[in-house]
């Protein structure tokens, strides 16, 4: 076991880790914060999305002892328990969430997009969209919550 | 016109927009999935199985695991404490491996890294068997026989007189008229073969369980991703050793089903309640991906074969078929599923003379279970298509030839049920037709194909409709409650599940709108089968059409207790009193908003009145339908109590030089009876098309010997946010008796139609018959040749 | 015991370096590799992102230098591979999706030898070699052909690591990249395509390159055809003869397989066209 400092969420934690786990596995199983999914363990579907300086990553894929240094966002670090994120909230609105599985690495990617672009066109969405696999929605509602989101966010500029 | 009215004032919270209710926790992160679960003193259990089927298992060494510091418990299948054959046919634990899901061991360590470590240092040894792979193969006269139960074939069809690799229970013959006759009057006559593959749910979340008892009085609980509780219910206590009354199952959020979590789910807890047992300490098992892949149920891959006749004007006279579909090594589904399949096997349309046999068949492979559809979207596929070739063979239209022979009302279908009810299936397509501009379309597209060498369009319309529930297919009964408290807030808890499909939503909004209160105030309680009485499954789109039904009767119950008691505060009677928004109040039309303040009391207050008064505040209901007068040897009479139509229109755009096709738009168009949620019947039907999408170009369970060649999503191929055609959603609204408020199927009808109307639009591109699925870059290429 | 470096200079990473050394730079191949059983706790594992020196583009002349931690995102935002090698941005670009571009790198996609590789095409295509250095400091160059055996496995030896890939500058020539996939993301290519070509004023050939990846083991550049080529007009019959040709030698090489059926008709397709685009 090796000592390892992370940054998830504004919050230090200093762990030890054995060099093998990933980011995902301290996330769930040592951390408990669960908000993070796995669907796949293998980096192709998105579900463990996290952000690690900005960027959506999946964590199923990342060392943990390589995020050292790094700004992790999970989504619990994504809006707050009283008052939730435009990017949430646009979630609910547009109807984009069903079983609710993927919701979390959809936002990760949703918020990765808008905070590099507010106003992605439709191509760009679905481009930052496309390494979040959903079986429930087909997308649209989901393409819609990104275009509210980004209207809720320009707004409260 | 039947279109859905937005907006419309027909209900106060029926057909409207209402958000759902369980979305706030799954967009913070802190839904609870079976996964994210912990408990103090929690073992992580998990699955040895090898890699080469049917085998014998001879000898399992478990000497290298249990030496690994944090390894607890080690159960093989020669041990006295492992379970074998679960009562649903499928296997906890087996030295008979037959299909790759197989389990020879199950363990439990203290984390998850210690028990993949040990799943790694079992050895087993086998001596491999000689195994059967395919129908064709399985139904020759000298296959190696997969399961004792298995018949042969006799003159064609299955008979218990020989032995063989026919599943019997799931034999369904349909027998309406004299095809012989039929045939002699026909013009035209031709036959055809289809063929789907194996393909997966694929819902993101993975089959989860957490077990564990309770110290007090043993009795034992499961929380798990299951579909239908009282199912998975069934197999914890059978594994545990409890009785039913000891053993509670808690459904915990569910990450998408469509079908595949009922016996995956199953025997994952029957492997936990086992561990459990043997260690006294709660058990946790999470299927990986490539386990959730090799473990659960598939949709079933068919073979059809037809021949249809029909009149030079189009009149189809009489089909024959057989339905053969592959079950894999066990099966508990299609000896229900096949009766589904028999009794949609002549397509919405009316055909005098009908002659099929539907049949499963065993072989070494994953099993065939349910997904979404239940033989649906595969009997569609190749009806859909015989008819475009039936059509061609006739020069006549598609759509025209369709328009002949559909249903209608007072129609007889192939089970000779007489349609008494509405039939819009017309109304639909000529809407879709004008919406999508198909005749322009579709010779516009003809034209370009003439010029253009890389590029080929397409376009088609398919139709199909589906029984409502679960029909004569079992009792579609179910169960409800419904509790007010004193503050006027409502718990409702029903037997059925959600999935997702925003079940809870919907039944919100039923319990609401007799009761006459918002939806903040209701609180759905999860499915806890302590709680609430065996409602059956969450399945054949049942949920809100019958499984509803029980729901809207305690409301309305309910609302009934609560109105005598407003009416005989203000000293009148039961059938003055109505409510909205919280409040009940005596009708008055002299006031504008229908009532005076003074005769207005709030829901909430009543409750409280009565909560310290000692009255009743809560209902229970049950509902049964009235029983359907079916005979299932000559597959005759009534069959469904409703049906849900359906037209779809697909374009595609196929580029022959590489093979790839694009799904350039769908236009999908519903029959929902009644319109609960059109914000749900929305989501169900965009899911339902890129679903829809997935199962006609890129999915397919690839498999070598029984084994699974493309076990994860790097290559089983879903489709992306950048896949997704231009869709347009229609839905319409029929008169109905049957039904919650008038509901009929949404989930399952919403993608059936999707994989044949795609299908049919590649042939009209291709000018081909497209004579199975997936149309993946080689099988476009071949089409080609 | 999983022994785990994090290296902050290229000297202080060559000091690391030994028999059982595992590189990881974006990771996700090495991780999925770990799940499916392959055990790291007896490698060395040198984590070579805190390396600001392996990471970077530079241009001198005609030749670009890529250095081996440089993430696909970045090369496909690069402004001298967009002017001198656009292929590769558009190779980079298609690789899985913005996610995984983000964490892979080009030495990783070279180091991994896929036969798959989108980024190999656009390599070869600019007479791509690789740049090693070894424990002592000393550096080797390798054109990619030579240093790709088979696939997974490299030249690359027990006490060396890639430095970065050189490129030649393509910046005059017409050039692009084809990638068939089952989907229009996240995808693993069927197969790939890259070319490039530079004509005289007479409109004859005076440079062309073709290379195809995902048809063979190895990502095969055409020279042949390629000579054969130089100072002719692309006629139609000419382009026709040509993709008979190319989907002749691959046929030749992959043998009749189940995969060819699909393969060899449409590398004379894609070829064909692709040849006709830039003849436009």
């Amino acid at each position: 076991m090796t000592d390892c400092k992370l940054t998830i969420n504004g919050k230090d934690y200093t762990l030890k880790v054995e060099e093998k786990w990933t980011l995902l596995y301290v996330l769930r199983e040592v951390l408990g914060l669960t908000g993070t999914k796995e669907g796949c363990g293998t980096s192709d579907c998105g579900a463990c999305k996290v952000l690690v300086d900005g960027k959506a990553v999946n964590s199923c894929s990342l060392l943990a002892l390589k995020m050292e240094g790094k700004k992790i966002t999970t989504i619990e670090g994504i809006g707050s328990s009283d008052k939730p994120h435009p990017i949430q909230e646009a979630f609910i609105e547009a109807g984009a969430v069903q079983c609710g599985f993927c919701t979390p690495g959809m936002i990760i990617s949703t918020k990765a997009l808008l905070d590099g672009n507010i106003d992605p066109s439709e191509e760009e969405i679905r481009e930052g969209l496309s390494k979040n696999l959903c079986r429930c929605t087909g997308y649209v509602k989901i393409i819609d919550a990104v275009n509210i989101a980004a209207a809720k966010i320009k707004e409260l500029k | 016109m039947s279109l859905f009215e937005h907006n419309n004032n027909k209900y106060k919270v029926i057909g409207k927009d209402i958000k759902r209710i369980d979305a706030l926790e799954k967009v913070k992160g802190t839904a609870l999935y079976a996964a994210d679960l912990y408990m103090d003193g929690m073992l992580y259990g998990g699955n040895v199985r090898i890699k080469e089927y049917p085998a014998k298992v001879t000898k399992i060494d478990t000497s290298l695991a249990k030496a690994i510091p944090g390894v607890v418990e080690i159960i093989t299948c020669f041990d006295s404490r492992a379970k074998k054959h679960s009562w649903a046919d499928y296997c906890y634990m087996t030295d008979e491996v037959k299909f790759c899901g197989d389990v020879v061991a199950i363990i439990a360590a203290e984390s998850k890294k210690v028990l993949d470590q040990a799943i790694k240092s079992i050895k087993v040894e086998y001596e491999l068997q000689k195994g059967v792979y395919t129908v064709e193969d399985a139904l020759k006269e000298d296959a190696p026989i997969i399961r004792e139960k298995g018949v042969g074939l006799v003159d064609g069809l299955p008979s218990r007189e020989k032995k063989g690799n026919i599943f019997i229970d799931s034999y369904y013959p349909v027998r309406k008229g004299d095809v012989v006759e039929g045939f002699k009057n026909c013009d035209v006559i031709i036959e055809r073969e289809y063929n789907v593959p194996f393909i997966d749910q694929a819902y993101i979340e993975t089959e989860a369980c957490l077990v564990y008892c309770d110290p007090k009085d043993g009795s034992i609980t499961g929380e798990s991703s299951a579909q239908n509780p009282f199912f998975t219910r069934r197999y914890l206590a059978e594994a545990s050793g409890n009785t039913m009354s000891e053993s509670r199952l808690i459904q915990r959020t569910l990450g998408g089903s469509f079908g595949g979590k009922e016996e995956g789910v199953g025997v994952q807890i029957g492997r936990a309640a086992i561990l459990h047992k043997a260690t006294g300490r709660p058990i946790k098992m999470v299927n990986s991906r490539e386990e959730s892949l090799m473990d659960s149920s598939k949709r079933h891959p068919f073979n059809f074969k037809y021949k249809i006749g029909a009149t030079k004007e189009g009149k189809v006279l009489a089909l024959e078929a057989t339905l053969i579909d592959n079950c894999g090594a066990y099966n508990n589904q299609t000896q229900f599923m096949n009766w589904r399949s028999s009794v949609h096997s002549a397509g919405v349309y009316e055909i005098p003379n009908v002659k099929t046999d539907t049949f499963g068949v065993f072989t070494n492979n994953v099993h065939g279970g349910a997904m979404r559809g239940y033989s649906s979207p595969q009997v569609i596929f190749a009806q859909e298509q015989l008819m475009n070739e039936l059509a061609k063979e006739l020069g006549m239209d598609n759509v025209e030839l369709r328009r002949k022979n559909i249903i209608r009302q007072n129609s007889r279908t192939a089970t000779n049920q007489l349609i008494t009810e509405e039939v819009i299936l017309e109304e639909m397509m000529d809407e879709l037709l004008n919406r999508s501009n198909y005749y322009n379309k579709k010779n516009e597209y003809e034209e370009f194909n003439k010029n253009s060498k890389s590029f080929k369009k397409g376009i088609s319309l398919v139709t199909c409709f589906r029984g409502a529930g679960l029909g004569a297919e079992g009792i579609d009964a179910n169960g409800a409650f419904v509790q007010a408290t004193e503050d006027g807030s409502v718990i409702i808890s029903t037997g059925l599940a959600e999935n997702g499909q925003g079940l809870q939503t919907a039944f919100a909004q039923i319990a609401a709108e007799p009761l006459g209160i918002t939806i903040d105030k209701i609180h759905f309680h999860s499915v806890d089968t302590h709680a609430i009485a065996d409602s059956g499954m969450t399945v054949a789109s049942r949920g809100t059409t019958m499984g509803a039904q029980s729901m809207k009767k305690a409301a309305e119950r309910l609302a009934l207790i609560i109105k005598e008691h407003v009416a005989k505060k203000f000293c009148t009677t039961v059938d003055k009193i109505d409510c909205k928004d919280n409040y009940y109040y005596v009708v008055d039309e002299n006031f504008p908003s229908n009532y005076s303040n003074e005769k207005k009391v709030a829901f909430k207050d009543i409750c409280n009145e009565r909560m310290w008064g000692g009255e009743q505040l809560a209902v229970y209901e049950w509902f049964k339908p009235e029983l359907n007068d079916y005979n299932h040897h000559t597959g005759q009479g009534k069959a469904f109590p409703t049906y849900t139509y359906n037209v779809c229109i697909a374009e595609v755009e196929v580029d022959i030089n590489i093979g790839s096709v694009n799904v350039t738009k769908v236009t999908s168009g519903l029959d929902c009876g009644t319109v609960i949620n059109p914000n749900t019947v929305r989501g169900q039907m965009f899911g339902g098309i890129v679903m829809g999408l997935g199962y006609a170009i890129t999915e397919e369970i690839e498999l070598n010997k029984g084994r699974i060649l493309n076990d994860n999503f790097d290559s089983y191929i879903l489709p992306t946010s950048m896949d997704i055609p231009e869709m347009d959603l229609v839905l319409f609204e029929s008169i109905t008796k049957e039904g919650t408020f008038g509901a009929k199927s949404v989930g399952e009808p919403s993608t059936e139609a999707v994989g044949a109307a795609i299908a049919g639009a590649v042939s009209h591109a291709l000018n081909k018959n497209v004579d199975h699925l997936p149309c993946s870059l080689e099988s476009i290429l071949k089409y080609m040749d | 015991m999983l022994n785990y470096f994090r290296p902050k200079t290229i000297n202080e990473c060559l000091d690391y370096i030994c028999d059982d050394r595992v590189y990881i730079a974006g990771g996700t191949d090495l991780l999925v590799e770990m799940k499916n059983g392959h055990d790291l706790s007896k490698n060395t594992v040198i984590d070579l992102t805190h390396i600001p020196e392996l990471s970077g583009v530079k241009r001198e002349n005609d030749e670009i230098e890529i250095m081996a931690c440089t993430t696909h995102d970045n090369v496909v935002l690069n402004k001298d591979i967009n002017q001198c090698l656009r292929a590769l941005s558009s190779a980079c670009r298609s690789v899985g999706s913005p996610q995984i571009r983000n964490m892979g790198t080009i030495g990783g996609s070279v180091g991994t030898a896929s036969p798959a590789s989108d980024p190999m095409p656009a390599l070869m295509l600019a007479d791509g070699r690789v740049v090693l250095i070894n424990k002592k400091g000393e550096t080797r160059e390798e054109g990619l052909e030579d240093f790709i055996v088979k696939p997974g496995v490299t030249t690359l030896k027990n006490d060396e690591m890639i430095l970065s890939i050189k490129v030649k500058s393509l910046k005059e020539y017409k050039q692009s990249f084809f990638k068939i996939g089952r989907r229009k993301a996240l995808a693993i290519a069927r197969l790939n395509f890259a070319m490039a070509i530079l004509k005289n004023d007479d409109e004859t050939i005076k440079d062309i390159k073709i290379v195809i990846g995902a048809a063979l083991p190895v990502t095969k550049r055409f020279y042949d055809i390629e000579k054969m080529l130089v100072g002719k007009k692309l006629t139609e019959d000419l382009i026709e003869q040509v993709s008979k040709e190319i989907s002749e030698q691959v046929l030749a090489i992959a043998g009749p397989r189940k995969s060819s059926e699909y393969k060899i008709p449409v590398i004379k397709n894609v070829v064909n066209s692709m040849l006709k685009e830039m003849e436009v």
